[in-house]
């Protein structure tokens, strides 16, 4: 009998296949199929906590500003009394349904921002008040920010976030510890359409105030002139998409303003001395 | 900011798996073809018994062992095809290096007591790092390979 042992073919057990390849094709599978799932179950989530009523928001939350260690501007009553008689008017302007009213808070802080969160407050800074050039640009913030109360933009956030991070959770110890980063994504901004929602009912809203729509504009220029002094980016603005083209948009909502029958207002409490 | 962070480190260790990982196993395949080829004319096989024809002074056990461990991308590449099935080609090769790696020691063994053929040849294979702190614990397995080496 002959024994032998021939040279084995190179192919029989190890594929010839490109790894990387194919690695980098799973990877853009999955990187698509979790970001389809996770929008879908953001948007679920949205779209069930707008069906939580005001109310029950309002009582959850009480008089804290969650998510946000808000002091109160030294001196600032005055200011805070301001913008609270002044988002009473434009809420009343606004026809918010039966039991929401906005808080007006006033914070101490160097950045210029505005926002609003759960339980109908609204949080305007010292530094973002003190560069508005006329009471009509902060009217435009602050209707801005009652137009997402109004829509429930807050907590619509809050339960797309939630039901996100619970999806995270479900998939796995390492999708877990990702869940705090993409929460910060999701509620770093609200979606480009619930900005732009915002923005024309506050542009509705002013106009229904002072007759006129002008000073809106004026708001975004003010805060894209700080943008680059302080070479740093106001979080109103980076956490709203397409300035230029919102600036332009609210230019054109102003053109039928006549400047001489229409001043724009100071503001009343000023605190430039 | 966390999470570019850890994307890039990520895709950082990504790379210096694939790297490393593809160059020490171009080496190693080079390496394993010139000693297959030096120790071909020492015959294996996996017959129990001895075939009557073969005259032998001495039998010997012979052991050769190997242990091999993956790499990052790999580590990655497997944990994604674990997801969507199929092939863990990344993790053929890798085998496939093991195995041949304890045959050669194995045949080397055999060749410095002067054997000609190993008789009745077993592979074992053993999964080490069972280490459950990790979600998955890196992958490295040790491969034995041991038979009878007949000395003429």
């Amino acid at each position: 009998m002959i024994y032998e042992n021939p040279p084995l073919p190179e192919d029989v057990n190890v594929s010839r296949d490109s790894v990387l390849g194919e690695f980098l094709r799973l990877l853009v599978a999955l990187i698509a199929i979790v970001a389809i799932a996770g929008t879908m179950l953001y948007f679920l989530g949205g779209w069930l906590a707008r069906f939580v009523p005001f109310s029950a928001e309002m009582s959850w939350t009480g008089d804290a500003v969650l998510g946000f260690d808000l002091q109160e501007a030294r001196d600032g009553e005055s200011t805070q009394r301001y913008l609270q008689s002044l988002a009473d008017r434009l809420a009343a302007e606004m026809e918010l349904p039966d039991g929401m009213r906005p808080s007006a808070h006033y914070a101490e802080l160097d950045v210029p921002n505005a926002f609003a969160t759960l339980g109908g407050h609204i949080v305007v800074t010292t530094a973002l008040y003190r560069i508005m050039p006329s009471e009509n640009a902060l009217a435009f913030v602050v209707a801005h920010e009652i137009a997402h109360i109004e829509a429930r933009d807050p907590i619509a956030a809050l339960g797309g976030g939630a039901l996100l991070g619970l999806g995270l959770t479900l998939l796995g110890r390492d999708a877990e510890a990702l869940a705090p980063q993409v929460a910060y994504l999701v509620l770093n901004g609200y979606s480009r359409r619930a900005e732009r929602r915002a923005d024309a009912a506050a542009l509705e809203a002013v106009r229904r105030l002072y007759g006129h729509a002008a000073g809106a504009a004026a708001a975004f220029e003010a805060l894209g002139a700080h943008e680059g002094r302080a070479g740093r980016i106001p979080t109103f603005l980076s956490t709203h998409p397409a300035t230029q083209e919102r600036i332009a948009a609210l230019s054109d909502a102003a053109a039928d303003w006549d400047r001489t029958s229409q001043p724009l207002l100071p503001l009343a409490v000023s605190t430039r001395d | 900011m966390d999470l570019i962070v850890s994307l890039v480190v990520a895709a950082v260790l990504l790379l210096a798996g694939l790297l490393f990982g593809r160059a020490a196993e171009k080496r190693h395949y080079a390496d394993l073809k010139r000693r297959e080829a030096e120790l071909r004319n020492l015959l294996i096989f996996n017959e129990r018994r001895l075939p009557a024809d073969v005259v032998c002074s001495r039998a010997v056990l012979v052991v050769g062992s190997a242990v091999i461990a993956e790499d990052y991308f790999k580590h990655a590449a497997a944990s994604m095809k674990s997801l969507f099935g199929g092939r863990i080609t990344a993790y053929e090769s890798l085998l496939d290096r093991g195995r041949r790696e304890a045959i050669l020691r194995m045949k080397e063994r055999a060749r410095t007591l002067g054997a000609t053929m190993i008789f009745n040849v077993r592979f074992e294979t053993a999964s080490l790092s069972e280490d459950r702190s990790g979600s998955r614990p890196m992958f490295s397995a040790e491969f034995i390979a041991y038979g009878t080496a007949l000395v003429p």
